[in-house]
């Protein structure tokens, strides 16, 4: 079952101005950048099987066109809120900052272990954003090579001390993991960050685990919900073996935006859900993202111009239009989709008829009382002109 | 745009399709913001 449908995400440009580092130095770029992160999402690759994909980078609009599926209805509904909410937790962690982490890392380690131990301990990491972490730690603590075992084939040993490390951990659900899965009985697990809380609970809930830190503290912000108590309480029982429930800032490396996910009541397990960061920021998103699934609407300056709120999207040979605001989007056919398309790249009604005269064979005459009707048509609809 | 002619000229049809939803009510108050930080699969990150 699925439903006929555009949603339509103002994009809040004060959020993405506080990170021009990451999304660009202009309102357009920074809305075509955002948009770009959306279309790496694994929310967008559930939505994109039946819908469409569209940015107006000039007028700050992106939106969902098409048709969606009751059982992905939730992550539809979740490119409002969760996109505001990660953009407003949004922390991008640069390259520099990650190889400050790892120094700091090495310190909080030496603290931890004694030189015989730091002689003898193995790294190893939980993939893949640890991976990355691991041999920069490696060269931080100037660890012998044997030492740096990312790929943990010698702490399946129960002898000898492990640093396990990751890039973050929200949950735990990657370190308990790990320690299920290995049998190494003195671990320390260093992370680039983590909430003190979680670490707290690795260290009492796990025997084997020596230490848990991390070298950046995160801050909650789901503490700031009005349901907080009911919030945490439906996600504890949800995840009951999660070493701690919160709402981190959201930390993005350039490797990896981790997950952010959303409860689908439909079938009562949860969804990972939008990203923000741009390919060009993210190797993850880079990978992820297939620039053919963002359809860009430009329209050119003129008289004749989509109307601020309006957003539209190519589906198979229609063209379908939305407006903020109005109740129906309107599906152009036949020569109508002709017509949008001198419209938005003309801007001007003559120079638009006599390109639609030109590509359907109709003299200029017909071809102008054509397009003049259609143009009344969508003026109707307040689709084109002044909001 | 793409300038080409097209032989089997069509009539304009513009029609109401489907409905519209205005995704502005953002923020902590809005029914149906169920979601947190997290992994949903053992794939890691």
């Amino acid at each position: 079952m699925s439903e006929r449908v555009a949603a339509l995400l103002p994009v809040d440009d004060a959020l993405l101005s506080r990170h021009r580092e990451v999304f660009g130095d202009s309102t357009a770029s920074r809305c075509l950048s955002l948009g770009e992160g959306l279309a790496s999402s694994p929310a967008w690759r559930r939505l994109r099987r039946t819908a469409h994909l569209a940015i107006r980078p000039d007028m700050g609009l992106v939106g969902v066109l098409g048709s969606v599926l009751h059982e992905d209805r939730a992550l539809l509904n979740a490119l409002g809120w969760q996109v505001t909410g990660l953009l407003t937790r949004l922390l991008p962690v640069p390259y520099v900052d990650v190889e400050r982490a790892c120094f700091e890392l090495a310190n909080r380690l030496r603290e931890h272990l004694t030189e015989a131990e730091l002689l003898r301990c193995r790294i190893t990491a939980i993939p893949r954003g640890g991976l990355v972490v691991a041999g920069l730690l490696g060269y931080a603590l100037q660890l012998r090579p044997w030492q740096v075992d990312p790929a943990g084939a010698t702490s399946r040993q129960s002898e000898g001390l492990i640093i396990l490390v990751d890039d973050c951990a929200f949950s735990g659900t990657r370190i308990r993991e790990w320690l299920a899965a290995h049998r190494g009985d003195r671990v320390v697990v260093a992370l680039l960050h983590a909430h003190p809380a979680m670490c707290r609970r690795v260290e009492e809930a796990e025997s084997r685990v020596r230490a848990c830190f991390a070298a950046n503290d995160l801050t909650d912000h789901a503490t700031l919900r009005t349901d907080y108590v009911e919030w945490k309480q439906r996600w504890s029982e949800r995840s009951p073996l999660d070493y701690w429930t919160g709402d981190p800032d959201h930390v993005c490396y350039p490797w990896n935006e981790p997950d952010a996910l959303v409860w689908n009541p439909v079938t009562g397990e949860p969804d990972s859900g939008w990203r923000v960061a741009p390919p060009s920021w993210c190797v993850k998103n880079r990978a992820g993202f297939t620039p053919d699934d963002l359809q860009l609407c430009e329209a050119a300056e003129g008289p004749l111009r989509p109307s601020s709120g309006v957003l539209w999207a190519a589906i198979g040979e229609h063209v379908l239009v939305a407006r903020r605001g109005a109740k129906r989007s309107i599906l152009l056919k036949g020569s109508a989709v002709t017509m949008w398309q001198a419209l938005v790249a003309c801007g001007e009604g003559e120079p638009a008829a006599e390109s639609v005269a030109r590509s359907s064979g109709m003299d200029l005459d017909a071809a102008r009382t054509a397009f003049q009707a259609f143009v009344s048509e969508l003026e109707s609809y307040r689709f084109i002109g002044a909001d | 745009m793409e300038d080409r002619k097209d032989e089997t000229y069509r009539e304009p049809v513009v029609e109401e399709w489907g409905s519209v939803v205005e995704l502005t009510e953002t923020g902590r108050t809005m029914p149906g913001d169920d979601g947190k930080a997290g992994s949903a699969s053992s794939q890691g990150g």
